[in-house]
Parts: structure tokens; C-alpha cells; sequence
């Protein structure tokens, strides 16, 4: 780089030169769309309308749920109580419509519920300061045994009765849940890109010190991302209620790991400060899709998992190489 | 011991080192001997820390050789360096807080096993007050490190380095957190290091240390071994002399307003415990208001707590007759028009991965905004005229800052701050580790802001700078003011003699 001081060169260049960059989101697009022609040429059935549906209907409960884990760990933090969030949301729901709540209040209560718990993993890590997988490892328990012991281990299948809609197709042929996870990605890139929460999360991600020396209320931003990144957890509850016939406290466990690695598999540093929403986005796509097709080929159901955490696994040793310095 | 006539036991022969294009050592030689304490001298960015990176074995040299005992060897890590018999004591601590005394010092060692292949505690202890016997120290080896002094834990981490047999022992500043008693203490223990035949290197800021210890003094200055002296043949006078010797360079901007009338900060008795206490001085509007002192001394805390980034517990920060601190907290120093520019790039002061332009408009995003939206036209026009003005070399602002040369980046740091448009601008290390191209258009850009009628604070490490720009100079000595000088009329060694060296009773109370 010049460092004379009398170069009067032009300082920036007027126009960033258009280019098309090779980064983690365009590679996994790639990916998505080889492996959807691999499959498709193996088992015809993989493109057909019908099961490119089924994948995106059964990908809007991860989807919405890896939105919020993703805004979690832009921060540097990592929620892993979102599963029982999601759980939380969906019995408080259920709970609600067997006692006679109208649908709103009882879907509002639900998502109120996840608030609430995420606050209090916001408060724990943000305020108190407890590094936030200690902290959500613990809530993660607590709310799991405290829906256990609220429900008496009892399972609804209310949701699924009073809210058919929002998993029953809708007017451009895919179900509401689908258009609710495009339009909060929407949403949340609004949030990330242009608002100033959204810079601030990422800032506090990259160099808490230094956000905090510019002036940015760390503390405000961490309690809030939880908060926020709980909201979408109810919000993934509402919809798995919705689709699945029966509803319990468990509901959620399974997806912390498919969350985290979604959301690292779309290019998130786990470390904090960078990602983009629509890297997550595919992330969840590319997961499903991969269930799906192991399905088409008759996968035994115990490769299955084993197989998407290799795939996670390959994805951020990828990324850990390559931001090693040279 | 008489130098002269022993056989060196670590030759240092035209040593070089280079990052980049900048040489930080070029053909710097060393000798020391055994039986004597060696010591190394210099200002910050001279070269000593690099130089003892390359005799412990941490990095590699570009040219030059090494030889122990006359015979050429090459470190390949610090643990080879180690087991060649030298061993590094460095500035920061490296122990497990938490282990005993013991296990601190059996580190990377086989501890001593029983018959049944456990460790034999009761003999590893012995062994642990038999390495601390030979340096005359009494320690309860059970305790966890964390329970003793900083004095003791400097001690104990020397005894880690001699376990290994080392004939030269290189301690880095080793006496920085230690108090006078402390420090009487270590040099107990040094001299009967000396007496038993070990060379030792001994790097310090503190002259009168020095002339206390000492067998020789080397004194490197800019990358350069300028001299090697016996102690008895200088004085403090001549190693300041040496260290800062160079004559003020002409390429310093002159002033090219005149300072105004007005008061523009008043800062009186301010306080931060642990840091610095009793800190009065007043800057005009226009004028540039050095700080200097060593690290360690309440030179950067005092530039922090203007700012409202340190919390000071008692004094005031004044403002045209208007008391606007001490600020708690960045936020409200920049309320006050207070902006401060922290020193580290990758630390305190950048986001590296994220845009220029996200960086310059960071303390700004409160007002940049439309509705709930940032206002993102707003925010690269504002970037874009702090990368012209400064002159910043980049292809886009929204080019991440990490892939910026270290100068850009600097200057990125400043546009960051001077774009919030503050009255007073705190400078700490403005150009630390910036090229001299770099330096001398962040000198001009200070001296503009100055002319433009801004008050500004400037600390630095290096007294050239604030000879070269600021009209007057507070100087830090272990955490109190011990004077403020007229830059027009000092020199570099009045300055860094009041810098380094005690001129009343005082114990030294960092």
C-alpha cells in the first residue's frame, strides 16, 4: 500500500468493481443446487413439486429456530437452550387451547413464554456475565424439567386441531409455515443490515472492548439478542405445534445441534461478528434436503444423523482452516 | 567478576530482524559472560524485546549468528533454548494460578514417580524447597501460586527457569510490579545467581536499577546497538543520553496557527486508583498537551479517564468554566465533546472484519439514522469523507479495515473519532507501530485539528513525538505527575529523566 503522503491518487475508487465473490454463501448455494441434480438423477422423486415442498415445510421449524441461534452467535455467544425454548412455546400453546384460550391469546402466551426465558438467559449471560453456554446449558434443563413437571408429562395434540393453516397449504402452494420463515429471514436481514441493533450485535461479535470504547451498550445488546433469538424459538414452537400430532416438553430437544450446525454451516464464525442470513438460510435447506434424499435412498435412520454431523463437522474444520494465518 | 578474562558464554554476533520492509535490529552483537548481569536498555520500540525473542528461541533472526560457549548453535523453540541452558523469565507472568508452588515447578517436567508409577508428592516437594533454598527463598511449596505476592510469584517463576541448569538467565523488566523492598529482594537473588556463574540478561526501563546491579550496560536505540559500557565507567546522565540520543527530527509539522486565549480543558486532581492519582493540568483551546512516562506509569490511564473510559474516583474534568466529568463511561465522555483514541488497533480501538465505513460510523449511529433504518447513504458519505480527508488508501470503504496497512488503519481510527467532531481530542499512541510515512501524515492531521482551534491530549511513549508536537508536557512517574514541562525548552533528557529516574526519597509505588 502507498504510504507517501503527497499521492494524490484518487483515494477510492468511485464504483466497488461488481464482482461475483466466491464466499461461504455462494459455495453452499453451489453445493445445494450439484447435490440436488446428484440426487434428482439417482431418484427422480427428489425434484418432483411434492417433495420439494415436504422439505420446505419440514425446514420452516429449523429454519426460524436457526434464525434466532444465528443472531446469538453474530454475538459471540451461543444459545443452547433455543430446543427447549421451542418447547416451551409449543406447551405453553397446547396448555392454553385445551384450557379454552382463543387461538391469538393462546399463540401470544406461547411466544410470551419464550420471552420470558430468553430474558433470562439474556440477563444471566449479559448481565451477570456468565458465559452464555453455562448458562443456557443450565436453563436448557431447567425449562425442560419445569414444562416436564407443569404438564405432568402430558401430551396435546390440540395446536394441531386449532391451527391447521399455518402447516396446511396456502395460496402459492406451500404451506404458511414456509412464507412465516421466508418472511422473518426477511426480517432478521432487515434487522442485521440495516438497523442499529443489528450492527451493534455484530460489533459487540467482533471486539466487545472496542464496541464498548465506541459507545455501544454491551450489556443492552446481549440481553436483547436473547431475547430476540427466544422470540423466534416460540415462534419455530407455534409452528412445530401446529404440524406434529402430538405436543410434549420434549418437543425441541432434538433441535439445538441441528440449529448450531445450520447455522455454522452457512458460514456463521462461531466466534462471533460475521454471517449473513441468507448463509443460514441455505444451511437449513442443504441440511434438510440432505435428510431428505438419505430418505429417498433408503439410508438406515441411524446414518442419518451421523451423516449430518460429519457434514457440520467437515463444514467448520473447512472454516477453521481457512481462517488460520498464513 | 572480571569480565575480561572469561570466555564468553553467549555470543550475539550481527544479529538482524525485519517484519516487512521496517528493520527492528539490524547487526546488533551481544556478549555475556559468566558471572554477569548483562544489562539491556532502551526506549519503547527499540529493539529489546525483539532481541530477547531471538536469544530465547521464540522467533528466528533474519541474519547474524549465535554461538554459546564458542560454538555456533541455532534455537529452534524456547524449549530447545531451555535445555541449551537459557532460560527467559518474561514480563507477564506464566504460571498455573491455581497449581502449588510445586506443581508450578515441575511444568513440563517429569514429575518424581513412586514404585507404583504415581507421582511422589513428598519428593517433588523436596525438590521444589531445595530449588528455592539455592536462591535463599522460603516459600510453603503446598500453597497455589495465587496466594502469593507478585514479588514471590516473579521468584518462583525465576526457580521454574533455573530447575533446568540454565547458565544464562535473560529476565525481562523483571521488577515492573514489584515495589522497592520487592525489587532488593530480586536483586538478593540475582547476585547470588552471579556469584554461582550464571549470565544473566537483565532488560529494564529503571536506571537506577540498572546502575545498582549492573556489570555492563548495552544500549539499543532504533534497532541498533549504539553502546556496550562497563557500569563504572557511565552514569545515568550518559545511558538516558544514549537511549534517546538522536536529535529532534525537523520533519515534525510546525505550528502554523497560534494557540488560543481560552482554557479549553481543565482537568484537576483527578484520580483513578491503581492507575495514577493527583493529576492537575489545563490545555488551551489550539494548543497540544503532551503526556509522557513509561508503560506502566499512569501515562495512558490518564488519557483514558479524560475520555470517560477509566473511572476516575475523585477530581473533575472542566470544560469553559463548566464541569463535564469525570465522565462514567465512553458515552458520556463523547456527550461532553470528549473524544478518546485508544492505542491498539486490534484491542480497544477497530472492528478488523468489519467495513471502514461500519467502523468510522460506529460512535455515530445513534444519529444516523432514518426512522428505525440506518441511514446507510448517511453513513458511507460520512466514511467516505473521513477516508478523504485523511487521506486513508482503500478501494472501497466498504472494504473490511483488516485488509488495510497498519498506517490506514490508524488514520481509520482517527477519522473513526475526529468524524464525531469533538473539542477535545485524546490521543494515546496515535502512531504506535505505523510506518514513517504514515507518522508524519498523522502529525500533520494533528496539527491541523490543533490549528482549527482543538484542544488535544497526546500521550506517547516517545519523546521525539512530543517533543516534536506538543507545546507543553506532563510527565508520569509511577502513577503521580512529576512535572510539566515546556516542550520549546527540554530535551529529551530532561523528559526522560524525569520519566525514569526518582529524585526524591519516594518508593517507587506502581
Amino acid at each position: 500500500m502507498n504510504t507517501s503522503p503527497s499521492a494524490a491518487s484518487p483515494v477510492i475508487a468511485r464504483r466497488p468493481r461488481l464482482r461475483f465473490r466466491l464466499s461461504r454463501e455462494n459455495t453452499l448455494v453451489a453445493v445445494l443446487i450439484v447435490f440436488s441434480i446428484l440426487v434428482g438423477a439417482v431418484r427422480p422423486t427428489f425434484l418432483t413439486w411434492t417433495n420439494v415442498s415436504l422439505i420446505l415445510a419440514a425446514s420452516a421449524v429449523l429454519g426460524v429456530a436457526a434464525l434466532g441461534e444465528f443472531l446469538v452467535i453474530v454475538t459471540g455467544a451461543i444459545d443452547i437452550s433455543i430446543g427447549a425454548i421451542v418447547g416451551i412455546s409449543a406447551v405453553t400453546l397446547s396448555y392454553c387451547l385445551q384450557a379454552g384460550v382463543p387461538t391469538v391469546v393462546s399463540v401470544l402466551l406461547g411466544l410470551a413464554a419464550a420471552v420470558i426465558a430468553g430474558a433470562i438467559n439474556g440477563v444471566l449471560a449479559g448481565w451477570v456475565k456468565i458465559p452464555s453456554i453455562v448458562v443456557t446449558l443450565a436453563t436448557a434443563s431447567i425449562f425442560l424439567w419445569v414444562m416436564q413437571a407443569f404438564t405432568g408429562g402430558h401430551i396435546s395434540s390440540a395446536a394441531r386441531k386449532s391451527l391447521p393453516w399455518l402447516s396446511e397449504r396456502g395460496a402459492v402452494g406451500v404451506p404458511l409455515s414456509v412464507l412465516v420463515f421466508v418472511g422473518l429471514a426477511v426480517l432478521v436481514s432487515f434487522l442485521m443490515y440495516r438497523t442499529r441493533f443489528g450492527r451493534d450485535m455484530y460489533a459487540v461479535g467482533d471486539n466487545e472492548a472496542a464496541a464498548r470504547v465506541a459507545g455501544v451498550v454491551v450489556v443492552r445488546v446481549r440481553i436483547l439478542t436473547f431475547v430476540v433469538a427466544a422470540l423466534l424459538a416460540g415462534v419455530a414452537g407455534v409452528i412445530a405445534a401446529s404440524q406434529l400430532a402430538y405436543v410434549t416438553a420434549t418437543t425441541g430437544t432434538g433441535l439445538v445441534f441441528l440449529t448450531i450446525g445450520a447455522v455454522v454451516l452457512g458460514g456463521t464464525n462461531l466466534f462471533g461478528g460475521s454471517g449473513r442470513v441468507r448463509g443460514v438460510v441455505t444451511g437449513v435447506l442443504l441440511l434438510y434436503a440432505i435428510y431428505n434424499a438419505m430418505v429417498l435412498l433408503r439410508v438406515a435412520a441411524a446414518w442419518q444423523d451421523a451423516v449430518a454431523g460429519l457434514l457440520i463437522l467437515v463444514a467448520v474444520i473447512i472454516d477453521t482452516l481457512g481462517r488460520r494465518p498464513k | 567478576m572480571n569480565v575480561a578474562f572469561s570466555k564468553p558464554l553467549l555470543e550475539a554476533h550481527d544479529v538482524s530482524k525485519s517484519y516487512g520492509p521496517v528493520w527492528v535490529l539490524s547487526g546488533v552483537s551481544m556478549t555475556v559472560h559468566p558471572g554477569e548481569v548483562h544489562a539491556l536498555i532502551g526506549e519503547n520500540g527499540a529493539g529489546k524485546s525483539t532481541l530477547i525473542r531471538i536469544l530465547s528461541g521464540l522467533i528466528g533472526s533474519d541474519g547474524g549468528t549465535l554461538k554459546m560457549r564458542g560454538e555456533h548453535v541455532a534455537l529452534s523453540s524456547p524449549h530447545d533454548a531451555l535445555l541449551r541452558g537459557i532460560g527467559t523469565v518474561h514480563q507477564e507472568f506464566n504460571q498455573c494460578p491455581q497449581l502449588s508452588v510445586t506443581e508450578n515447578l515441575f511444568l513440563g517436567r517429569p514429575l518424581p514417580k513412586t514404585r507404583f508409577g504415581l507421582v511422589d508428592w513428598g519428593r517433588a516437594e523436596n525438590e521444589a524447597n531445595g530449588i528455592l533454598d539455592t536462591l535463599g527463598v522460603t516459600i510453603d511449596v503446598r500453597r497455589p501460586i495465587s496466594d502469593l505476592s507478585t514479588a514471590t510469584c516473579k521468584l518462583v517463576e525465576i526457580a521454574r527457569v533455573l530447575v533446568h541448569n540454565s547458565d544464562i538467565l535473560i529476565l525481562d523488566e523483571p521488577t515492573a510490579a514489584l515495589d522497592m523492598e520487592e525489587s532488593d529482594r530480586l536483586f538478593d537473588v540475582i547476585d547470588r545467581l552471579r556469584q554461582r556463574g550464571v549470565g544473566v540478561v537483565y532488560v529494564s526501563h529503571r536506571l537506577q536499577e540498572v546502575e545498582q546491579i549492573a556489570d555492563r550496560v548495552s544500549v539499543l536505540r532504533d534497532g541498533e546497538m549504539v553502546a556496550t559500557r562497563r557500569r563504572e565507567d557511565t552514569t545515568i546522565d550518559e545511558m538516558v543520553a544514549l537511549m534517546v540520543g538522536r536529535p529532534v527530527s525537523t520533519v515534525y509539522p510546525t505550528r502554523t496557527a497560534p494557540m488560543g486565549e481560552e482554557v479549553g480543558l481543565e482537568v484537576r486532581d483527578l484520580t483513578v486508583p491503581g492507575h495514577f492519582a493527583g493529576v492537575s493540568f489545563s490545555v488551551r483551546e489550539g494548543e497540544v498537551f503532551g503526556i509522557a512516562g513509561l508503560d506502566g506509569s499512569g501515562r495512558s490511564g490518564v488519557a483514558q479517564a479524560i475520555g470517560g473510559g477509566l473511572r476516575a474516583t475523585s477530581g473533575s474534568v472542566w470544560r469553559a468554566e463548566r464541569q463535564v466529568g469525570p465522565a462514567n463511561g465512553v458515552l458520556e465522555g463523547m456527550k461532553a465533546g470528549i473524544a478518546y483514541v485508544p492505542p491498539d488497533r486490534q484491542g480497544l480501538g477497530l472492528h478488523l472484519s468489519m467495513a471502514i465505513s461500519h467502523n468510522i460510523a460506529m460512535p455515530q449511529l445513534r444519529s444516523l439514522r432514518h426512522g428505525p433504518f440506518l441511514d446507510r447513504g448517511g453513513e458511507t458519505a460520512l466514511a467516505e469523507k473521513g477516508v478523504a480527508s485523511l487521506q486513508i488508501r482503500c478501494e472501497s470503504v466498504r472494504q473490511p479495515c483488516a485488509s488495510l496497512s497498519g498506517g490506514n488503519q490508524q488514520k481509520v481510527l482517527l477519522a473513526k473519532w475526529i468524524s464525531t467532531e469533538p473539542e477535545v481530542l485524546v490521543l494515546d499512541e496515535p502512531t504506535r507501530g505505523v510506518d514513517v510515512g504514515a507518522k508524519a501524515e498523522i502529525h500533520k492531521i494533528i496539527r491541523d485539528l490543533a490549528a482549527n482551534g482543538l484542544v488535544t491530549v497526546l500521550a506517547s511513549s516517545e519523546l521525539p513525538e512530543l517533543l516534536g508536537m506538543c507545546d507543553r508536557i506532563l510527565v508520569m512517574r509511577a502513577g503521580e505527575p512529576a512535572g510539566i514541562f515546556d516542550a520549546a525548552t527540554s530535551t529529551a533528557e530532561t523528559i526522560g529523566r524525569a520519566a525514569a529516574v526518582h529524585t526524591s526519597d519516594g518508593g517507587d509505588a506502581s
